[in-house]
């Protein structure tokens, strides 16, 4: 078997080939095959994979790791069996959930920390926020991202988390009203979970609703 | 999770897993990964999606692809 990809010139001539032919072309080592299929399958791969993953740039990874599977596999796929089309799509499922599953293993990955913070959206507040945090490892990646929040947002949020404060204790360390704890609440956790997801800034100050001092 | 409620979710939820309910998103995935029925049903709505062709990340992911297989 061919060990390196190899450019043919007869690209003009591939974009008739069945998929079945461009598959064997490039298992045999055709960089121009390989740059059909990917014509022909890499946006829709890349649209499933986005859509179980969440993240583009992971999603492009898994689209790599299709056609690395294509290439290494002896036993990939065969005429006999279903479409090539139907097999490198379940493929990339595959290939998806499983790239999935081990981002959200790492303890450090955004989806473990957005979890958390699921975990707490409904305000309910019992004292225990603190110990659901259950290792130091991500009670300070979450510190690190609610510092980075507009003022009030951060505030809630630092209260409820990391000193266990009910709602209406938050209300009254800052002097807000119950409606505007809570929204300061879930916009912060909607603004993390944002952050976390694709690494963009944070919006201006949320300064609604607090009340006027007097 | 059968096939059928699976299609059921799809109808409700979309195609996107970040926005369904966890557990049930983690349900559907696992449905995935032991039925290939569950799977091309998941691609054909994928494939019912409008979307544009993106040449520039084809070529970019052509030649990623072709530099892993060059290396030793």
């Amino acid at each position: 078997m061919v060990s390196v990809l190899q450019s043919f010139d007869l690209a003009e001539e591939y974009s008739e080939c069945p998929d079945a032919r461009l598959y064997e072309l490039f298992r045999a080592g055709d960089a121009a095959a390989l740059r059909i299929l990917l014509d022909r399958h890499a946006g829709m791969l890349r649209r499933m994979a986005r859509n179980i993953v969440g993240d583009e740039h992971e999603a492009e990874d898994v689209v790599q790791e299709v056609f690395l599977t294509l290439w290494n596999r002896q036993d990939a796929w065969s005429p006999g069996e279903a479409k090539f089309s139907t097999w490198i799509y379940r493929v990339g499922v595959n290939k998806a959930i499983d790239h999935r599953r081990r981002l959200r293993a790492r303890p450090e990955s955004p989806e473990v920390l957005t979890r958390t913070l699921d975990a707490g959206q409904d305000d309910h507040g019992d004292g225990e926020q603190q110990a659901r945090l259950e290792d130091d490892q991500l009670s300070a990646r979450l510190r690190a991202s609610v510092a980075a929040l507009p003022d009030n947002q951060k505030r809630a949020l630092q209260l409820f988390y990391f000193e266990d404060q009910t709602v209406e204790q938050i209300c009254f360390i800052m002097d807000a009203t119950e409606q505007s704890v809570r929204a300061f609440l879930k916009r912060g956790r909607q603004a993390l979970r944002e952050q976390l997801r694709k690494g963009k800034k944070i919006s201006p100050d949320d300064r609604h609703g607090v009340r006027a001092p007097h | 999770m059968t096939v059928t409620e699976f299609e059921r979710l799809i109808d409700l939820h979309g195609l996107d897993f970040a926005v369904w309910p966890t557990t049930l998103a983690e349900d559907a995935l696992d449905l995935m990964l032991t039925s290939e029925a569950a799977q091309d049903l998941y691609a054909d709505r994928c494939g019912r999606e409008e979307g544009a062709a993106d040449p520039v990340a084809n070529a970019a992911l052509a030649e990623r692809i072709e530099k892993s297989l060059r290396e030793p």
